[in-house]
């Protein structure tokens, strides 16, 4: 049963009892299991797949791979969408929708096509030269129209429904490639007892030997292979699975793609997995590709590499063409030649060299094969297929016809130009590949990074049987090099011989110039970006010479094909036109992904809420039980506020703020950074990284601290406590905890490794609260407690260790809101007792839950710098806090933080900032001016933070104003850009509220 | 003095199956120190842990030693991570090795211990953990401190068969951490093979 027109009785690999249906462009059509794309499309007579990027050529199946400029199509519909994908990739699948892009209003009469009209106007670079004036913005202008014109298909702005999972992997020996070297290497490195992990891109083991005749010695040998490694508990085998990238040190990325075969699915599932795989050795067994020839026309569809329509007949039973004219330069083609000859085509084979291998020549002229030596196609022709060709003699040594054209009647034109070791994973490494003249092509080179070995035809080997040899030989040595041995008494498998070698030596054709040396005007170099023979030589003429600027200038290399087929022949050309041999002229660089990879496989599961982890404090569930809204604060989830009925958040945290300076008021403060600080030497550490001194800081008892960068900025700061002789706790800010922990670890273990300290991180030890009002004393006094709450027992920046409510705690008299304050600490697991216990005899102290916006209005009031002001680019002097610095001790950044600028007293200053008429609104992040004037650039300064002040009565701020501390008492202009509003504001001292500090020490 | 509450994550959910025979559960710590020693007191302080417990000490930073009621895990060259079922294990430390000689840190309610059982449970935490997680290289009584999803986490094996880890992470990404295990755990199945995809 045949599915399409071309497709034969009884040739393939694919299962003729189970059809699918599938369709292009809106039309049904039919294919079977084991198809790809391309092949349903060629076997249903589908020749016209595509419009190229920037001429509208018509396009069709080039290859039968992952080299494949010509056959993008999107696939799948609504959030599936899936864009630039290649046919010859994509597996056929029950309900599979694909489409063609780039074309309007249909494949067949593309409007845009026009554009090939003007082509000789339109040649790399053009838009760079005639978009660029008459102004600086009319690229912008232009831009729009331009990517309307040329481009490939549109991915879908709906969210992508499946599912994407990274697995980390790890192998003794990796193979990459499941073909003939491939298998071997396998088999040879997993006989030693190695872990291998083989992978191959394709759905089915055996590569290249699945386009030879099916049913033969050649699947015999894949089945035998295939066996052993299943077989071997000591060997996994992904297919479906690219290896797309090298790292350092063996480490690979994979995309493993899990789903995408079943078609369609109902339901999210999981489409692909990303592997990193960490190898201790690497095989790169990864075959070779074939490489065309460029001359006029060589695009046109019908147009294909000769291994492809091998690879056709073979592998999917499609005669991709009846009347097959075959172009070549070396003995590969004539295998290729044969079978299809044999499968019905009628088959001429034109050959650049003046003899042909009789061992080759043979077998394909008693199959009927047609074949003309020591000539070249001269030029394809037809309008949306082939439909002749011209063949000329050839002069192998000029690349110049040297004789008249005969026109030839074909509908197929199969190219072959040689074939190019497959070695961008080596190159994305450190390792350059080497140019092999018997090849016409780069090789793995003299040396080849350590880890990395390189088989089979990745290896430059032609025949199967030296694919095999080399392949075992590499399993081998790179499981030695594993510290594996070779097991005593094994034998090497026999090798798979398809007397499939080379007997005469290829001859380099790159391009087929006329007699007088003159490039056709259409010869494509690269198809996929329409890069012509007269681009490269323009690009030459223009000065980029270098194969890097080469490819940039012309975009010759570039999207989902890589320019795989192109590469070798660019060079060549850039060789001739600077008279140059082509290793002179280089290779460009490989980077990842050697195949396209999904955004969604690179990201896994790590999006939308599950980005990054949350943190969250002990009494999470208690503040949600408490009716609280949260918000993020960097990394943490924190209580918010917590809102009355009907309140929106400024109502409640005015209410929270007003009401806590009445009575009292606690606040979940367990983000704050906490480091457990012991050792002899504790003391003299904090004198080191704090600006003021602690030597005579007595046991119990708190300070204040600024810690500054060594280049004299302020750092961090926060509270550290005496404990005990040499054991101190020390608090510093959440959002810069992280920060602090490493600064210190540093300093430790590289400056003062003399200095008997160890710090540990105690933020997820210990649950706190912050206590803090009028009444916060005769609060906690209620609680059964062994501590003394009293001034006298416990004294402002006092702390004190014992029981509440009977749970262990540390309590620091300290305030955050300038109120008499309390930072009570428990073990975190008995953070939501704690809270209970306070919030339940709260109640006769008309207690409130405040949230952080509360917290951060109330220190707004009261002044207090915080990670707004904290910004890295303050000093002391700046927030006002120069005092601190002792001048009899050093510390870090003392000596930077004398710097001259660092002193000059146009430099920001931390102010406060009140609106003159009380009704208005100062917004964060406003820029402050002169008053009556509109600022420039940065203006002298933005306001860091505002709140509504319930003590003021209208919004305050704090801000950085230059020359700030001299400018209290005058007005500034407060300008909000994005808004576009301007305010009248006096500048203030920054502590709007009990400046004295009376509150906080009552 | 009440019992610590679990962490938030863990307060209602109990054991929870991820896939076929695949469980988690929280395992709670009892006791759990950081001690460190000054780099010429490492001999003096180690062997002074390792006498007041009553077990060894590792030479290494990946393998544990211990007994039925405390493990050692040398976390850095000169820290040990003690966990032990005994209360008092910060005060009968904290007794033993002076300032002088090193510092002992109370940690026990800093981390949360999970429990993972089962076949897959490997397969489960590569997902996360770039930790080659084979028999031969990782057996039973080996430990690992990497990072999952951002996370710290410290694995520890602790059975072949079945095979088991408990998982120490910081309690405040507790529940990020449990959320991953769950939703690593359903992904990986949302194949053709389903439930199973996690034995391979």
């Amino acid at each position: 049963m045949a599915s399409g027109p071309t497709r034969t009785q009884s040739y393939g690999r694919i299962n003729r009892n189970k059809p699918l249906s599938f369709s292009f462009n809106g039309r049904k059509l039919t294919g079977y299991t084991g198809d790809s794309l391309a092949s349903a499309l060629l076997a249903n007579g589908i020749a016209l797949v595509s419009r190229s990027f920037k001429y509208h050529r018509p396009r069709g199946i080039y290859s039968m791979g992952v080299d494949d400029p010509n056959a993008l199509v999107t696939i799948n519909t609504g959030s599936r969408t899936e864009p630039n994908t290649q046919a010859t990739v994509v597996e056929l699948s029950e309900g599979l929708t694909a489409r063609s892009q780039n074309c309007w209003p249909s494949l067949e009469f593309d409007a845009m096509s026009i554009n090939d009209n003007f082509s000789r106007f339109l040649a790399a670079g053009f838009y760079y030269k005639t978009f660029m004036g008459p102004t600086r913005k009319s690229w912008m202008f232009y831009e729009h129209f331009i990517r309307k014109a040329a481009g490939m298909g549109e991915a879908t702005t709906q969210k992508d429904p499946d599912l994407y999972e990274k697995v980390h992997g790890f192998c003794d020996v990796m193979v990459v490639g499941g073909g003939p070297a491939g298998l071997a290497a396998a088999v040879a490195a997993a006989r030693t007892g190695a872990r291998v992990v083989l992978v191959e891109q394709s759905p089915d083991l055996g590569g290249g030997l699945l386009n030879t005749p099916a049913n033969g010695e050649a699947d015999r040998w894949i089945a035998e292979q295939v066996a052993i490694l299943k077989a071997a508990e000591n060997v996994r085998i992904l297919t479906r699975c690219s290896v797309f990238g090298a790292y350092d040190h063996g480490s690979f990325g994979l995309v493993e793609r899990v789903q995408d075969h079943v078609g369609p699915p109902q339901q999210a599932v999981l489409r692909q997995r990303m592997w990193i795989m960490r190898t201790g050795q690497a095989i790169l067994a990864t075959g070779a590709l074939e490489r065309p020839i460029v001359f006029g026309g060589n695009d046109l569809p019908g147009v294909m590499l000769a291994s492809a329509a091998r690879g056709y007949l073979n592998h999917y039973g499609v005669l991709a063409g009846k009347n097959i004219v075959i172009f070549t330069n070396n003995d590969g083609a004539y295998w290729a030649a044969t079978e299809l000859s044999r499968a019905g085509a009628s088959v001429m084979l034109v050959d650049a060299r003046p003899e042909a291998p009789a061992v080759a020549r043979t077998p394909a002229e008693n199959s009927g094969v047609v074949i003309q030596t020591g000539k070249a196609v001269a030029k394809a022709k037809g309008r949306k297929r082939v439909a002749s060709v011209e063949v000329a003699p050839f002069d192998c040594e000029t690349g110049n016809l040297c004789g008249t054209a005969s026109a030839y009647k074909c509908d197929l034109l199969c190219v072959s130009g040689g074939w190019s070791p497959t070695l961008h994973l080596l190159g994305q490494r450190s390792s350059k590949p080497a140019y092999d003249d018997a090849l016409a092509a780069f090789s793995p080179g003299a040396v080849v990074e350590d880890g990395f070995h390189v088989a089979g035809a990745a290896n430059g080997k032609i025949a199967t049987r030296d694919c095999v040899i080399d392949g075992q030989a590499k399993g081998l040595e790179a499981a030695l090099a594993c510290g594996f041995t070779e097991p005593k008494g094994s034998e090497r498998l026999p090798a798979l011989d398809l007397k499939d070698g080379w007997e005469t030596p290829l001859r380099p054709v790159w391009e087929v110039c006329d007699r007088h040396g003159n490039s056709h005007r259409k010869a494509f170099v690269d198809l996929q970006h329409d890069v012509t023979v007269s681009d490269v030589a323009l690009a030459h003429r223009e000065g980029y010479v270098s194969v890097e600027h080469l490819k940039r200038y012309t975009t010759l290399g570039m999207a989902s094909d890589q320019g795989k087929g192109a590469n070798v022949i660019a060079l060549a050309l850039m060789a001739k036109h600077r008279g140059k041999s082509i290793p002179e002229v280089g290779v460009t660089t490989f980077r990842p992904p050697f195949t396209p990879v999904a955004a969604g496989a690179l990201a896994g599961h790590e999006t939308g809420p599950a980005i990054e982890p949350r943190r969250h404090t002990p009494m999470r569930q208690w503040h949600l039980n408490n009716g609280a809204e949260f918000i993020e604060t960097g990394i943490w989830d924190r209580a918010w506020y917590y809102p009355k009925p009907g309140e929106d958040l400024e109502a409640a945290y005015i209410r929270e703020a007003r009401e806590l300076r009445r009575s009292v008021g606690i606040v979940d403060v367990s983000t704050l950074g906490k480091i457990d600080v012991q050792g002899p030497d504790a003391a003299e550490f904090l004198n080191r990284i704090y600006v003021n001194g602690w030597k005579t800081l007595p046991v119990g008892r708190a300070r204040y601290g600024v810690m500054l960068r060594e280049d004299g900025m302020v750092f961090d700061d926060g509270t550290t406590t005496r404990l005990s002789e040499h054991h101190y706790f020390m608090t510093v800010t959440t959002a810069g905890a992280g920060a602090v922990m490493s600064h210190l670890e540093f300093l430790l273990q590289t400056c003062w490794t003399d200095l008997r300290v160890e710090v540990t991180s105690a933020t997820d030890q210990w649950a706190a609260v912050a206590v803090s009002g009028p009444r916060a004393r005769g609060l906690l006094s209620s609680i059964d407690s062994d501590i003394d709450f009293s001034n006298e027992g416990l004294p402002f920046m006092g702390a004190a260790e014992g029981t509440m409510a009977g749970l262990p705690v540390r309590v620091i008299r300290i305030t955050f809101t300038g109120e008499l304050g309390y930072e009570i600490y428990t073990p975190a697991g008995f953070g939501e007792a704690l809270q209970e216990a306070v919030v339940a005899a709260g109640s006769a102290h008309d207690l409130l839950l405040c949230g952080i916006e509360a917290l951060g209005a109330l220190r707004v009031e009261k002044g207090h710098v915080a990670g707004s002001e904290i910004t890295g680019r303050t000093t002391l002097d700046d927030l006002g806090l120069a005092r601190m610095g002792s001048t009899k001790k050093p510390y870090v950044g003392q000596v930077l933080a004398q710097r001259e600028a660092l002193a000059a007293p146009e430099r920001q200053q931390f102010v406060g900032l009140r609106p003159v008429d009380p009704s208005a609104v100062i917004k964060g992040g406003s820029i402050l001016s002169e008053p009556n004037e509109t600022p420039q650039g940065h203006g002298l300064g933005y306001v860091t933070a505002v709140a509504f002040s319930p003590v003021v009565g209208s919004t305050i701020g704090l801000g950085l104003l230059s020359g700030g501390r001299a400018r209290k008492g005058t007005t500034v202009n407060v300008v909000d850009t994005v808004d576009d509003t301007i305010i009248a504001a006096h500048v203030t001292s920054p502590h709007f509220y009990d400046p004295d500090g009376e509150k906080a020490r009552a | 003095m009440p019992d610590p509450r679990s962490a938030p994550a863990l307060v209602t959910t109990g054991a929870v199956e991820l896939a076929a025979g695949l469980r988690c559960e929280e395992n709670s710590i009892s006791g759990l120190v950081l001690v460190s020693a000054w780099p010429d007191t490492a001999d003096k302080v180690f062997g002074t842990v390792g006498k007041a417990l009553k077990i060894g000490i590792p030479d290494d930073c990946r393998t544990t030693a211990g007994s039925d009621h405390a493990t050692a895990f040398r976390i850095a060259p000169r820290r040990l991570m003690i966990v032990s079922q005994t209360p008092d294990l910060f005060s009968s430390l904290k007794g033993a090795v002076p300032c002088e000689d090193g510092s002992v840190s109370q940690q026990d309610h800093s981390r949360i211990r999970i429990r993972l059982t089962g076949p897959g449970a490997a397969a489960l935490l590569s997902r996360g953990a770039p930790v080659d997680f084979d028999r031969s290289v990782f057996p039973a009584g080996t430990f690992a401190q990497t990072g999952i999803h951002h996370m710290w986490v410290l694995i520890h094996k602790i059975a072949e068969e079945p095979e088991a880890y408990d998982l120490y992470v910081l309690r405040s990404f507790a529940l990020s951490f449990w959320q991953w295990l769950q939703e690593s755990a359903h992904i990986a199945t949302q194949t053709p093979m389903g439930r199973e995809a996690l034995a391979g």
